[in-house]
């Protein structure tokens, strides 16, 4: 019985042109698996097994990357019902918990999972400092994760903006308004942030195009180079290397 | 437990795959049924109009609706004004009882039939109805032959 589920499903040229090896099942094709598949081959070779146990990362940077992709799949439905025009953006807004199908959950999960992003992305950052895993040579992968960090709160804040409320509209104008104080070039900047000088129909479909496309492509760029360089810089750092030369943790 | 048809391991298996395929399956059905809207912002297909007198004899013109309101006595008819080639309002030129389209040069007939293309289609009637308020009720969602008319009783 088993058997034959294994030959219909596993060994055929369907299955064979698509994964290019059978089912895996010994350790030289589970590691195929995982090295020849174009989502999975991010993933280092080997990992120690005392950096998988959970109370080591809280698994904090896959939270967050799972956070990241609830967040990219909510926000394309919700764009589908959501336009970036000051007559149309809160009515929008409304619609969706109460005229759209299943929209207040789509919505909230977007707006929650914003939120929650924020958290775990900062709760991972405390977790790669106090195991040291900010040291050589994962230096540059600290400083990639501070770049994820702004961008997530560049994301947090631009799609704040989006429901065109009145906290909506007073945040952005304090923040503008704190743009505005950078020495010398803040009017300019501030211009430029606002296409304009109050936050308008200008403002709105600015925070808008960076909200869905510029941010977000930023981000999933520097996710992925972040995830190379976790491979790259030897995996997760054992418990030894986040001792000092006194062998102190 | 090698006796046990079913060992644990199978049972946390076949929960997992359960509870997996019925992640997908709901949110599949979710974000299908989001992507249904349940209420448009495109203009009505039905909607109400003047009252019958306040049309006056032969075809009416109504540029909001877009429809023609061809009146005979006391038999009225409603006439979609809107070009069935490339959606241009023709033109209703009485001596030659003819709707001409200035866009293409189609030609339809009083019927609304096409005398001469490019029109594919022959202009459509829509059902007519007396409303309780007394004004004409056109529903644009129901296509009528020529022949049916809303005769209204003085």
């Amino acid at each position: 019985m088993k058997e034959n589920w294994n030959e219909i499903l596993f060994r055929n040229r369907v299955w064979k042109s698509i994964f290019r090896h059978g089912y895996p099942d010994n350790n030289r094709l589970r590691s195929e698996a995982v090295t020849g598949n174009f989502f999975l081959h991010v993933h280092p070779v080997k990992v120690y097994p005392e950096s998988l146990e959970f109370s080591k990362t809280i698994g904090l940077g896959l939270i967050s990357f799972y956070l990241f992709v609830i967040l990219a799949v909510t926000g394309v439905l919700l764009m589908f019902y959501y336009i970036p025009y000051v007559g149309r953006a809160y009515q929008d807004m409304k619609d969706l918990p109460f005229v759209v199908s299943f929209g207040v959950i789509i919505r909230n999960m977007h707006r929650w999972a914003a939120h929650a992003m924020i958290i775990a992305v900062f709760l991972h950052m405390c977790r790669v400092y106090y195991t040291a895993s900010y040291r050589e040579p994962r230096e540059f992968n600290w400083a990639l994760g501070v770049l994820l960090l702004l961008l997530t709160l560049f994301l947090s804040l631009t799609g704040y903006l989006l429901p065109w409320d009145q906290l909506a509209y007073w945040a952005i104008t304090i923040v503008s308004n704190l743009i505005g104080v950078v020495p010398l070039v803040g009017r300019k900047l501030r211009y430029m942030v606002l296409g304009g000088t109050i936050v308008g129909q200008n403002a709105l479909i600015r925070f808008y195009v960076m909200h869905v496309i510029v941010l977000p492509v930023l981000a999933f760029l520097l996710i992925l180079v972040h995830f190379w360089r976790i491979r790259k810089d030897g995996c997760l750092t054992p418990p030894a290397e986040a001792m000092d030369e006194s062998g102190e943790r | 437990m090698s006796g046990n048809p079913i060992d644990r391991r199978r049972f946390l298996g076949f929960l997992g795959w359960f509870a997996s395929l019925g992640t997908i399956t709901g949110i599949s059905w979710a974000s299908m049924r989001f992507m249904i809207p349940n209420i448009l912002y495109e203009p009505a297909k039905a909607f109400k109009i003047g009252k019958p007198q306040d049309f006056p004899e032969g075809v009416n013109f109504l540029p909001e609706k877009r429809i023609f309101v061809v009146r005979n006595g006391n038999a009225y008819k409603v006439c979609s004004a809107v070009c069935t080639h490339m959606g241009c309002t023709p033109n209703w030129i009485g001596e030659k009882k003819v709707w001409e389209c200035p866009c293409h040069g189609s030609i339809f007939d009083e019927k609304g039939g096409v005398v001469k293309g490019p029109a594919p289609d022959p202009l459509p009637w829509y059902e007519a109805k007396i409303a309780s308020d007394g004004r004409i009720f056109v529903d644009g969602r129901r296509i009528v032959p020529y022949t049916q008319s809303l005769t209204v009783k003085t």
